[in-house]
This record gives structure tokens, C-alpha cells and sequence, in this order.
């Protein structure tokens, strides 16, 4: 992620009620939620700071237009979350309709723009279609602790 | 913990998320917390922009 939420142009956006949803100006609206994670590492020190992270378009869904000022609007809300730097974002790539390896790669894509040396991120994949990726600052203090919960199999991404 | 445990259990939390997501997408996310009980937050520093 960008080191500075000063460097972004996101859209402005607004609390519904449990999400964050902002409009680009051809009217397509989108939705931004994170969910308690609390329970998917119970006994572990970190389970308390474990978050899910979701996205997705809520209108005009087939609406292809290359816009960079939806991935800033996205990142800058979850650099808030990381003002906290013990968060661990998990995200996985939505499976309902068989393009979740296409959003693996604009999430790697907005990652590799937008990340810095502040952040890690591990991606691991199950049965081929289940794509799961943990991101959190390198100055977590559970960092070490989080990388003993997590099998070897997913190497940092730089 | 074995390796191969730490993976079944991240697998497992994966499975978990996707089922959770799925709900979230085809109810959205008032109906998955209401029925559901998915908890959800906002943080605090989306009151920073602006409400509409």
C-alpha cells in the first residue's frame, strides 16, 4: 500500500450502515465491508486483530471501464484499517461466478502498484479456485506469531 | 502444530470466509449480520469522509 492516504484520490464515500459504499461518475456504486475474524485463529494471540475484507460492485456489475480511482478508493480505506497496525486483513476471491482467478490478478495488480516495504502479503490457493490472501504491516507485533499459525507454503510476496 | 495441520486448518478458515462471503453477496451485508450473525465494523475514520 501507499505510505500516505494524502496520495490517493478516492472517491467520497459514505457509512451505510455495516459498509462503506461510494459512486464513480458513471454511477456505478460499490461496497466495501470488513467482518470480525476473531473466531478463525481462536487461542492465538493475534485472533482478536483478525479481519475479513470484502468488496464488490453492488450496481452496473458488467461495467468495464479501467477506472484507477476505484483501486485508490479501495486502498484507502484499507490503509485506515491498518492504522492500527496489528490488524491481518483476510480476503478471499468471491467464487460465484467463476472468475475469482481474474480478481487474484487485480488484486495482485492494485498490490503491486500501491504496496510498499510497510506491508507483507501471503497468498495461498486450495483445490485451484480457492484463493485466500493475508496482508498485514511488517511492524505487526503478532508478526512472528503469525507466521508460526500459517503453513510454509505461502511465501511473502514482494 | 504439524504443517500439514496448520494447512488443513487454514483451509478450513478459507472455506469458512468464501461461505460467509457468499451469504454476504447474496443478501447483503444487514441481512447477513441480522440472520447470520456476521459482525461487521466500520472503522472509526470513515466519519473523516464525507456523508451522504
Amino acid at each position: 500500500m501507499v505510505s500516505s492516504l494524502s496520495s490517493l484520490n478516492p472517491y467520497p464515500s459514505y457509512r451505510k450502515n455495516n459498509d462503506i459504499v461510494f459512486c464513480t461518475e458513471e454511477g456505478t456504486e460499490y461496497e466495501i465491508y470488513f467482518a470480525e475474524g476473531e473466531g478463525y485463529f481462536e487461542q492465538e494471540p493475534f485472533a482478536e486483530f483478525v479481519k475479513i475484507f470484502g468488496f464488490r460492485v453492488l450496481t452496473n456489475p458488467f461495467s468495464r471501464i479501467y477506472n484507477p480511482r476505484i483501486a485508490e478508493t479501495v486502498v484507502y480505506h484499507l490503509l485506515e484499517f491498518f492504522e492500527d497496525n496489528r490488524a491481518i486483513v483476510l480476503y478471499t476471491c468471491d467464487q460465484s461466478d467463476g472468475r475469482e482467478a481474474k480478481r487474484k490478478k487485480l488484486f495482485e495488480k492494485w498490490y503491486k502498484i500501491y504496496a510498499t516495504s510497510e506491508f507483507v502479503r501471503w497468498d495461498f490457493s486450495f483445490e485451484g479456485t480457492l484463493f485466500l490472501s493475508i496482508l498485514l504491516k511488517s511492524d505487526n507485533p503478532y508478526l512472528d506469531a503469525i507466521k508460526e499459525a500459517l503453513p510454509k507454503a505461502g511465501e511473502p510476496y514482494k | 502444530m504439524s504443517e500439514q495441520e496448520k494447512y488443513q486448518r487454514l483451509k478450513e478458515i478459507a472455506l469458512r470466509i468464501s461461505k460467509d462471503k457468499k451469504i454476504i453477496h447474496e443478501k447483503g451485508v444487514e441481512q447477513a449480520a441480522k440472520e447470520h450473525g456476521i459482525k461487521f465494523i466500520v472503522p472509526q475514520s470513515i466519519s473523516k469522509l464525507s456523508q451522504e
